[in-house]
């Protein structure tokens, strides 16, 4: 027996819309494309707001002409990924052998299921449809002894239907269905409406081998899709092997060292596991539960792939080392990112780091004592507001981002940072003294002013600069700025 | 500005018509100049002179000079900024310009050294800015480059005609590279100019140049990064504030006072000459005119006609003719005219050029000014700042492309050119470009372009609302941005594309005149001006205008003239009684002119009886007269002649023919010329003062004019108020008499076809389409409703276009069908003149149509006479065709596919013809709709009564003279019914009118003196599902 699971509506369940809404998933982003011409239209179109007239390839406005309360949503890439994973995270939990050709669309097999028996398969549907029901979302299931057929009875299902060699009566109402339920390609549905085939059955009273003739391969598959009697091998989803190890303990760990034996166990089997598939680490996810309820995770970059089990325990060790915690240990778990061991060598006798392992350690200790996101590249933003940049990992590849031309010239600047607040005196609007906290200075020329704003398109970011080079009586030279009418001594060349 | 401070010139400004390289228009730039304080701003737009003739026009105003420049690009990418010094060097410019545009792609140049080389006398170089050949050459760090691009920029124009420009925007490290400059200044001894090089007048237009930079990238601002301004100091700046900015270098100051001494040219000195014609030996051009105008007025004035009044005004135009040089001009109009007749191409003259007898002798016009008392200052006046031109209608399409491409072969090389037409940010362009820089969201860009079509008037909604209603919420930080965006960049130049018809002659080489550029359309070249441009500096143009009317006259014409009817086009009478019924009737639909929803609903409040009123009525609905209300007027003192009045009664001779109510040009520049003693020329300067592109200060100068002439003669207060409210009002959109007159000439030759020769008039109107104001679908259907029967596509009988069959009947063509080639077209009709088709196969394998012609053919049912009906046609021809003996093991079986019903047929024909030879659409679901009265039925309601339309939409019209309400136009199998949409329901109701194809409209009727329109109250969409994929097209907003 095959079951087929189908998210009806997968994009706006995807974005979870309730049902009841009246909603529609607009083609693209926000603002992808905005550079091309092209309409946007309605992918998909909630139940309600088909009643009032709305339909698939309408552009927002006509939808909003026929329906002014619709909601015109865009689609969510991320969410029905999810969703995706959802839906085979539970055809898992059913059989090993199930294939996923479109997205909110999975085909179980359930032959060697041996736990599944007739005459149940009904109970087993309305089983599935109550696991996703409770988690918010809503599938229709299809049973029949050939996938096509169980894809066919999906479409028919309300939400479950299970289908035999023997109901012939309920094979004849499929017969009914209409022919986007096969998904078919969009020259080859017009072609059919053409010729006034609209459903499952106008198709199938077309001799097949008429249709082979003037619709090629496409139309046949379409022909023995809409038969639904064709034994077929599943184009079977494999998921991904998970390196990961995680253990609950009867009794808290304490200390370090109790620890580290632990995870010095989970590196060696991970390792073992890695070294079958010809694999190595390139981050580890690690996690601990204490006692108290509370939770520590961390993502650690390893800067040159491996599966030295002495390299990652030691990476693992200098972040614990400056971990304290409130309460023992009582869950670990430890998931290792795999990769192809890295065949590029930058250099000809050496490496690109010396001691990549070393190099990591020190990261790790780095933002240990730092903390998360306070270690790392330092990158100017292509902007130029001065000192505007952004923090990226030491261990990603830079980005080639262009730089201010003025970025590179003059005396290098020591920044004060935070800059220090100053009152300036000016005369004929040039600086002439300043103080600033316990300081007086006394001025004995400037240069300036310049001129820098930018971000003017949006009020909470607009900023604006009148820039001066400021020389000290004492031989100081100065960055002096004003902000807002604020002025501040950014820092000292030299 | 301090005394003894040196002067400073910008000699390096550049304006919008840079292309996205400059924000502000030159008129914007010259009035910030003058502001300054500046007596001549140089303007060097990118690769041409496209701003030069406004920016003069504007310094003339304001008593400033406007120097020419342009920014050239060089074959490297680099770009060299030169100055106009000599009328040699303006040509010089153009030539270049010319050359280096003709050779490269559309909206591409790139200047030869070789070509720069020759064409440097009479020009001043600058180094230039970031983009400058200069900087280029220093960023690439190479000292000896450097030295020689210099040398041989010294070489091509003259040391003493090349500066080093040097700029201080307010930035760190500028002064690096100025010094850099300086240090080769000193080497080579040359002179260094100071320059902000402005992209904008002032500092609030930096946003829009970051907007357009982010276009010229493909960007949005987020993205831009490094691309966008760092400040906003690329404006334009005084003299004080660029003293204070290069106190240390006061020489770079004062050498831009030596290059605008050193400048000679200026545009009111352009060389322009009037083109000329070859005459034959002993005579000169105004003896050749004369001698032809008095041979043409023979045959035009037959017998005793040649009265002396005719002769005298023939004496008065040759003699102010010949005074102007315009003689060569006329002759070379009367050349193609006789040309163009001689191929047997219909051509009409029309607009001012009919108030001529010269005109009118050399057979240019078909209307009679001296008999209609024309005013022929109208169309030229001793004094006139610019020049009138001739405007021929020609047959849309190839013949009108014919008479082009012999005037660019009679003027060739460079001596003739179209107009430009200045493209520029108009509602929905602005949004969506400035919604792309500000990477608003795709679906607000989408529907406000839905919401708010092309030239929907948005009387009744604040930008901000209408932004709001395309989901743009008011709290939305971008909004502002977007709003300033918006209002700044509306009306910019946007791009340059070609005038419809206006092209500009020279005798002696266009391109020494104005730069040359190739136009998108194959074989056409234009000019970087366009024809306001043109006229302000005195460049005289012919428009040759494709008027598809024209096409369909032609066509319908020579129909008749086949079949053994011919037509007498130039005699039939013009009081046939038939064709003034039609008009009353305002059974108008796909005739000239008088077609559109507001001439219908006037027609029969008017009811002409003579081609007089059919001249009045062409003229009358117009949004001149509109505006002014002047229609009511009107047609309440024809109705009841004792309410005609004459404001004075001075007017009366004048406004005799119009019922006292001032209706034509030539009746203003009369009432001017008598109540304020105006010349011909002054009153004509005061129309064009008052036309809508020019400005306020210039129209309030002018009626200041008047106002004081006619406190002179002591007119009274009331009546000044009249006359200025009356010339203010139609002086934007007012028909001169003989335009009209030559509209309604066509008009009424459209109306006789029309009730004379129905077959072959709508047959060649359903070939000329797209013209007029209705799709092929209201044509097939209005001329159904006048006893025609139109026969579809058949691959058996139809020729290419529509054709003839009997009287009654016609047969549609192959050019109807949507995406049937031409090719595939001309191949079936050959194959089908070899032999006749023995059955469908036998066209298969004889045509070799791909898929997609068969399956079109099939579709609009062409196959049926061989047999077949759509679908089994559908499923024959979609086999392949087997090449070799083995036959399909299932075409000799039959079809297993059942006919099409009513609506499939329907959604076949609308989808493959865009009509329908069949039922109309809503006879088919007639039966489903309760209570809605027909359009042919909704005279029998009463006045006032309650009821619903329903039907098709084939008209939305929110006029700019209406307030924001709305008309809508509705077909059903009857006719058409009109509803009137208050702006409030059209606000309430903007996307179910604009998105929906067909619509029902409850309301009260309305029916006053035979015109029936209901008074929208409610609007619903009328859901034809069974034919959401038919695709009806509506006349919108146009």
């Amino acid at each position: 027996m095959y079951a087929v699971w189908r998210l009806p509506q997968f994009m706006l369940q995807a974005l979870k819309v309730p049902a009841k809404a009246r909603a529609a998933v607009l083609d693209g982003t926000p603002c992808q494309d905005s550079h091309k011409n092209e309409d946007h239209v309605l992918l998909c179109v909630s139940q309600p707001a088909e009643e009032q007239g709305v339909h698939v390839g309408m552009r927002s406005s006509q939808a909003l002409a026929r329906c002014p309360q619709i909601a015109c949503l865009y689609r969510d890439e991320a969410a029905e990924k999810e969703l995706q994973e959802l839906l085979l995270q539970g055809a898992e939990t059913w059989t090993a052998d199930f294939e996923s050709t479109h997205p909110g669309l999975c085909v179980l097999d359930l032959r060697r299921v041996h736990r599944l028996q007739q005459p149940g398969w009904l109970e087993h549907g309305r089983h599935m449809h109550q696991d996703f029901r409770e988690r918010g979302l809503e599938i229709c299931v299809g049973m029949a002894k050939t996938p096509d057929m169980a894809l066919l009875a999906s479409h028919a299902a309300f939400p479950v239907k299970v289908i035999h060699d023997s109901m012939t009566d309920e094979k004849v109402a499929f017969l009914e269905l209409p022919l986007s339920v096969l998904s078919p390609p969009v020259e080859l549905q017009q072609t059919l409406s053409l010729w006034g085939i609209h459903t499952l059955g106008e198709l199938k009273a077309l001799r097949r081998q008429a249709v082979g003739e003037r619709l090629g391969p496409a139309g046949l598959a379409l022909w023995d899709l809409a038969d639904g009697s064709r034994e077929r091998l599943l184009e079977l989803v494999r998921p991904p092997v998970h390196y990961r190890q995680e253990i609950e303990l009867e009794n808290g760990i304490e200390t370090l060292e109790p620890l580290m034996h632990l995870l010095r166990d989970f590196c060696q089997r991970l390792c073992t596991q890695l070294s079958h598939a010809w694999k190595a680490a390139s981050f580890l996810h690690f996690k601990l539960g204490f006692d108290d309820g509370a939770s520590h995770t961390k993502d650690l970059r390893i800067a040159e792939p491996t599966r030295d089990v002495e390299v990652l325990l030691r990476i693992l060790e200098t972040h614990l080392e400056s971990l304290s915690a409130s309460a023992p240990v009582m869950r670990v778990s430890l998931e290792i990112m795999a990769v192809n061991p890295s065949a590029a060598q930058d250099l000809l006798f050496d490496r690109g780091l010396r001691d990549p392992a070393k190099f990591a350690e020190t990261l790790s200790a780095l933002e240990a004592l730092l903390g998360h996101d306070h270690a790392g590249r330092g990158q100017l933003l292509p902007t130029h507001q001065p000192d505007a940049f952004s923090v990226s990992p030491f261990l990603e590849k830079p980005s080639s981002t262009e730089q201010p031309a003025d970025s590179t010239r003059g005396l290098p600047l020591l920044r004060f940072r935070p800059s220090w607040t100053a009152d300036v005196k000016l005369q004929d609007a040039r600086p002439i003294g300043l103080r600033s906290g316990a300081r007086d200075l006394q001025l004995s020329d400037c240069r300036g002013p310049w001129f820098l704003s930018g971000h003017w398109w949006d009020a909470r970011q607009a900023w604006s600069q009148e820039v001066w080079d400021v020389y000290t009586q004492d031989g100081g030279l100065y960055r002096l700025v004003r902000e807002k009418g604020a002025w501040k001594l950014e820092g000292r060349y030299g | 500005m301090a005394k003894d401070s040196p002067p400073f010139h910008e000699l390096h400004a550049r304006s919008a018509f840079s292309f996205l390289r400059g924000a502000a228009s030159p008129e914007v730039m010259m009035r910030q100049a003058s502001k300054l304080g500046m007596s001549h701003l140089v303007i060097t737009d990118r690769d041409g002179v496209y701003g030069s003739a406004r920016a003069h026009h504007e310094a003339r105003a304001l008593g400033i000079r406007a120097v020419v420049g342009a920014e050239l690009t060089l074959e490297c990418g680099g770009v060299l900024p030169v100055i106009v010094r000599t009328r040699e060097g303006y040509q010089n410019l153009c030539r270049m310009l010319t050359q280096a545009k003709l050779a490269a792609a559309k909206g591409q140049s790139r200047i030869t050294w070789d070509n720069l080389t020759t064409h440097a006398r009479g020009l001043s170089a600058l180094s230039g800015d970031h983009e400058g050949v200069l900087h280029r050459a220093l960023d690439m760090g190479d000292k000896q480059k450097v030295v020689t691009l210099m040398q041989r920029l010294c070489q091509t124009f003259g040391s003493e005609h090349v500066f080093l420009e040097i700029h201080r925007r307010r930035l760190r490290h500028e002064d690096i590279r100025l010094s850099a400059i300086r240090d080769l200044a000193e080497h080579l001894s040359l002179p260094l100019v100071a320059s902000n090089a402005p992209l904008y007048a002032a500092q609030e237009q930096r946003i829009l140049q970051d907007a357009f930079t982010c276009l010229r990238h493909h960007t949005y601002l987020d993205a831009a990064g490094l691309h966008l301004a760092p400040n906003a100091e690329a404006c334009l700046k005084s003299a004080d504030q660029m003293q204070s900015l290069f106190a240390d270098i006061p020489q770079a100051l004062a050498e831009t006072a030596r290059v605008i001494e050193s400048v000679e040219f200026g545009l009111e000195n352009l060389g322009y000459e009037f083109p000329s014609h070859d005459v034959p030996a002993g005579h000169d051009q105004d003896s050749f005119l004369r001698e032809r105008t008095f041979i043409g007025a023979r045959e035009r004035y037959p017998g005793n006609q040649l009265t002396p009044k005719v002769r005298a005004q023939l004496e008065k135009e040759l003699a102010l003719i010949s005074k102007l040089g315009f003689s060569g001009y006329f002759l070379v109009v009367w050349d193609i005219v006789r040309w163009t007749k001689e191929n047997g191409i219909l051509v009409q003259g029309r607009g001012s050029a009919a108030n001529s007898a010269v005109c009118y002798s050399l057979n240019i016009t078909n209307v009679e000014p001296v008999g209609n008392s024309l005013l022929f200052e109208r169309f030229l006046a001793e004094g006139r700042e610019s020049w009138p031109d001739i405007d021929l209608d020609l047959p849309s399409g190839d013949q009108r492309e014919r008479v082009i491409q012999e005037m660019y072969r009679r003027f060739a090389p460079y001596g003739a050119a179209m107009t430009a037409n200045v493209i520029t940010y108009r509602g929905r362009s602005a949004m969506r470009e400035m919604g792309k820089v500000l990477n608003l969201p795709q679906d607000v860009i989408e529907r406000f372009t839905d919401l708010y079509a092309n030239g929907d008037f948005p009387h009744t909604l604040k930008l901000e609302e209408q932004v709001k209603q395309a989901g743009l919420p008011n709290e939305h930080p971008r909004l502002r941005p977007f709003l300033s965006l918006y209002s700044m960049v509306y009306g910019l130049p946007r791009h340059l594309g070609q005038h419809s018809g206006g092209m500009v002659l020279c005798t002696k080489g266009l391109d020494g005149i104005v730069p040359l550029e190739p136009a998108s359309m194959p074989g056409r070249v234009v000019v970087q001006w366009d024809k306001d441009d043109c006229e302000d500096l005195g460049i005289i143009k012919v428009d040759f205008l494709g008027l598809g009317m024209m096409a369909v006259i032609e066509e319908a014409v020579h129909t008749s003239e086949r079949r053994g009817h011919p037509v007498p086009l130039h005699t039939f009478p013009c009081n046939d009684p038939a064709c003034y019924d039609l008009m009353q009737k305002a059974d108008t639909i796909g005739v000239f002119q008088i077609e559109s929803r507001a001439q219908m609903a006037t027609l029969p409040r008017m009811k002409p009886e003579n081609f007089y009123d059919l001249v009045v009525e062409v003229a009358i609905i117009r949004p001149g007269p509109i505006v002014g209300k002047m229609v009511h007027p009107y047609l309440s003192r024809r109705k009841d002649p004792s309410k005609i009045e004459y404001i004075d009664p001075e007017f009366e001779p004048i406004l005799k023919r119009t019922l006292g109510v001032p209706l034509f040009q030539e009746q203003m520049l009369k009432m001017a010329m008598v109540i304020a003693d105006f010349s011909g020329s002054e009153a004509e300067e005061l129309r064009r003062a008052m036309s809508f592109h020019r400005s306020e200060e210039r129209m309030d100068k002018a009626m200041a004019k008047l106002t004081a002439a006619m406190n002179r003669k002591n007119v009274k207060e009331e009546v000044q108020q009249r006359i200025k409210d009356s010339i203010k009002s139609f002086a934007l959109y007012g028909f001169p008499e003989s335009h009209a007159i030559s509209f309604a000439q066509l008009a009424f030759t459209s109306v006789w076809l029309k009730v004379h020769r129905p077959a072959e008039f709508y047959a060649a109107l359903l070939n000329c389409q797209p013209m007029g104001f209705y799709s092929c679908a209201t044509l097939v259907r209005d001329a159904k409703q006048h006893g025609l029967r139109i026969l579809p596509v058949c691959v058996c009988q139809s020729d290419e276009t529509c054709t003839v069959v009997e009287d009654k009947i016609l047969r549609l063509g192959f050019r109807q069908l949507r995406g049937f080639s031409s090719a595939a077209a001309q191949h079936l009709l050959h194959q089908r003149a070899v032999r006749p088709w023995q059955d469908l196969t036998d066209l298969l394998s004889r045509c070799q149509l791909s898929q997609r012609d068969k399956r079109v053919l099939a579709q609009a049912g062409a196959f049926n006479a061989l047999g077949h009906h759509r679908r089994s046609a559908l499923w024959e021809s979609a086999v392949p065709l087997h090449q070799d003996l083995v036959e399909s093991a299932t075409t000799s079986e039959a079809s297993p596919l059942s006919a099409m019903s009513d609506y499939e047929r329907l959604a076949a024909d609308y989808a493959v013809t865009g009509l329908t030879v069949g039922k109309h659409p809503m006879a088919l679901i007639r039966d489903q709709l309760r209570r809605v009265v027909k359009a042919s039925e909704l005279s029998l309601h009463k006045n006032r009564s309650r009821l619903a339309i329903a039907g098709m939409v084939i008209c939305r019209q929110r006029p700019g003279t209406a307030n924001g309400h709305c008309f809508i136009s509705l077909e059903d199998e009857s006719g058409i019914s009109n509803a009137f949409v208050p702006s409030r329901l059209f606000e309430s109701s903007r996307l179910v009118i604009t998105q929906e194809k067909f619509l029902k409209i409850h309301g009260e009727l309305q029916h006053q003196e035979g015109v029936i329109t209901v008074l929208a109250h409610r609007i619903t969409s009328l859901r034809y599902d069974q034919l959401k994929q038919a695709r009806l097209e509506s006349h919108d907003f146009r």
